[in-house]
């Protein structure tokens, strides 16, 4: 008991909440990441935190009213918006001329002073001028630029519609920064450069999705941990979320792990970017780098006449016949779904075929695969390549030598990752999904 | 079992020889969207209706998720579109249109939180009450109550205490855990520092999670 509470009680449960979203730094991941390591009340909070966004997600909004269609257009018929909105249109476009003539004469003003400034016209007590050339003009001239076209931009952001502009201002107890001057408003409905709300499918930030990376692989290594750990006290695994996300029957805990893949105790692990953990400076020397980039296979489904690729750095591509999209699936709850697939699909190999160790299976995978880079799966046998850290899952998975047990869950948690989660991604960003990737739903 | 020769036909049909059959059928419809944008910045109503039918399940979707009322949702949705054809001259397409919607409907929603929440008699929760320090983490090792909720109990007390919640932790839960929103740009939306984000998402959740975990109801 003692060796799973903090010392001190004292459970950063702000920190833990970031640490779901990657949003902490490295000195507070690291310290967040120790924590939960000897810590199992932070690690259910961890466990009901996704567990509780997940079940957000899957929750469906009510129909929408069968009238309300011909209610907006009725409100909108009753408002006097056409005249409103085309003699706005008509003040704006007068407004960019006179900033544009604003601007010319701030810049002839400027260029006259300049002139006047000759020798011998100078008045002994005016002060000294700034250089005309390197300063003055340039300086002058980008200020009235910027200050004119940012008074006109700022005009047009907000012309398109009136009222909408007030901001949420709730300050509670416990908030930082509460006398810091407000953001602008997120609505831009002249739709210039309003800050981004949009899901950042096709090309995520950068930092943010490198956090994202670095969470994945702490959280490959605290699973890892808490599987040896529950081994030992007997406690259920943290699939035991099943029971709330999907009725999946229980499985045995994997082995323990703790000599490969987890880092010893207080040894600080940093992610690296490119699947291999790196070890910060003191770490044991019997740390498995490979067992550790094996834990971020490439996993490929393979349905009758589709596929679904889960690829290391989180996208996931869909491919069907007339259909080939891959779409980002960083979200926390992306990746710990994902997580959780690639350590059912470890779970699931044939005993000595872990990838990159099964001489055999990775001949196999290595002169059979077709010229998508996929083998055949034979039914129900999880095949690494051997090579690429694929493993080849076949779907439905619960045929064959995959224990029932675990083909179930493997298939609760694809199931509820494409469902609650990816189709629709897809179906944004690629348009609607084939018919053979409709089971999913 | 499958063959070999039977999986590498069947894999050979899920090349991406198509994909510019898709790429195209999307061009199509995002020419047909556009078309109709057009029109209906040109003051066609048909049009603009013809987006409204377009994009409403969505904002309905995402106006509820912050108000959880149907009165008030309604009453939301109908000035996101009133405010976007008022807009529609404006917008540029510099943004999807969904993205634009998407955007008008979250602030619309929030300004009117911000509007009811001092009379929100629902809200039986208040803020001040709930400090991260005072909050119980788990009552021991091992053990979550709400881990041993069914799926379908778990949905239901859900529903419940997301309706109790206080409207600014109900939409910074949206706005994050739903449309994984990235901190900033909650922080821009709420007028909020980033510190708050990070302390507010954490009593959020923490407060959801009590409740629905049948701590606090």
């Amino acid at each position: 008991m003692s060796q799973n509470r903090p010392a001190n009680g004292d459970h950063p449960k702000e920190l833990i909440s970031a640490y779901l979203d990657g949003q902490l730094e490295a000195p507070d991941r690291v310290r967040v990441f120790e924590h939960l390591r000897v810590c199992d009340a932070c690690r259910w909070l961890l466990s009901d935190y996704r567990a509780l966004a997940l079940a957000a997600r899957r929750e469906g909004a009510p129909p929408v009213p069968a009238d309300l269609a011909n209610r907006i257009g009725k409100r909108i018929d009753a408002e006097p918006v056409a005249r409103f909105t085309w003699r706005r249109r008509l003040v704006t476009a007068a407004r960019l001329p006179l900033a544009t003539a604003a601007a010319v004469l701030v810049l002839a003003s400027l260029w006259i002073v300049w002139r006047g400034r000759l020798p011998g016209e100078r008045l002994a007590e005016a002060p000294p001028p700034a250089p005309p050339a390197e300063a003055s003009a340039p300086g002058v001239a980008a200020g009235g630029d910027a200050g004119v076209g940012s008074g006109v931009a700022g005009k047009v952001g907000n012309f398109g519609y009136a009222g909408g502009r007030q901001r949420a201002d709730w300050r509670e107890a416990g908030d930082q920064d509460a006398g810091r001057p407000k953001a602008p408003a997120a609505e831009a409905p002249g739709g210039q450069a309003p800050p981004r709300l949009e899901r950042t499918l096709a090309a995520p930030a950068q930092k943010p999705d490198q956090k994202k990376d670095d969470v994945a692989h702490d959280m490959v290594a605290l699973e890892e941990k808490q599987t040896a750990a529950r081994s030992v006290r007997g406690i259920p695994p943290p699939e035991a979320n099943a029971r709330a996300v999907a009725a999946a029957p229980e499985v045995a805990p994997a082995p323990a792990q703790e000599s490969t893949s987890g880092p010893a105790p207080g040894t600080a692990v940093e992610p690296a970017s490119a699947g291999v953990m790196a070890v910060a400076p003191g770490v044991a020397a019997d740390v498995n780098t490979q067992a550790v980039a094996a834990a971020v296979p490439t996993l490929v489904f393979v349905l009758p006449e589709a596929r679904v690729t889960i690829l290391p750095d989180s996208r996931v591509n869909f491919a069907a016949r007339n259909y080939d999209c891959t779409v980002p699936a960083t979200g926390p709850d992306d990746t710990a779904a994902i997580g959780e697939l690639r350590d059912l699909a470890r779970q699931g190999q044939p005993a000595g075929a872990a990838a990159g160790s099964g001489p055999a299976a990775g001949a196999q995978a290595a002169t059979a695969a077709p010229p998508a880079g996929v083998a055949p799966p034979a039914a129900g046998v999880i095949l690494p390549s051997g090579v690429s850290g694929k493993l080849i899952i076949p779907v439905p998975p619960a045929t064959g030598s995959l224990s029932p047990d675990l083909a179930a869950r493997m298939h609760v948690r694809l199931w509820a990752l494409m469902r609650e989660r990816l189709l629709a991604r897809a179906e944004a960003q690629c348009g609607p999904v084939p018919e053979a990737l409709q089971q999913f739903r | 079992m499958q063959t070999f020769a039977s999986w590498r036909v069947m894999l050979s049909g899920v090349r991406r020889d198509d994909a510019a059959t898709t790429q195209g059928d999307e061009a199509v419809a995002a020419a047909a969207e556009a078309a109709l944008i057009d029109r209906a910045r040109r003051g066609d109503r048909d049009a603009f209706d013809g987006l409204v039918r377009l994009h409403l399940p969505r904002v309905w979707a995402v106006v509820w998720r912050m108000l959880r009322q149907r009165e008030d949702t309604e009453d939301v949705v109908q000035e996101v579109f009133l405010a976007a054809f008022q807009g529609l001259p404006g917008y540029r397409g510099d943004a999807r249109l969904s993205t634009w919607l998407h955007r008008i409907a979250v602030s619309r929603a929030i300004n009117h939180l911000q509007r009811v929440e001092e009379r929100a008699s629902r809200a039986r929760l208040q803020l001040d009450d709930i400090l991260l320090d005072g909050l119980p983490v788990a009552a021991g090792p091992g053990e979550s109550p709400l881990q041993s909720l069914q799926a379908g109990e778990l949905q239901r007390r859900l529903a419940e205490c997301l309706e109790k919640l206080p409207g600014p932790f109900r939409a910074i839960l949206a706005l994050r855990d739903v449309d994984e929103t990235p901190y900033e740009a909650i922080a821009a939306t709420l007028g909020i520092a980033l510190g708050t984000v990070r302390s507010r998402l954490a009593r959020a959740r923490m407060a959801l999670r009590q409740c629905v975990s049948g701590e606090r109801a």
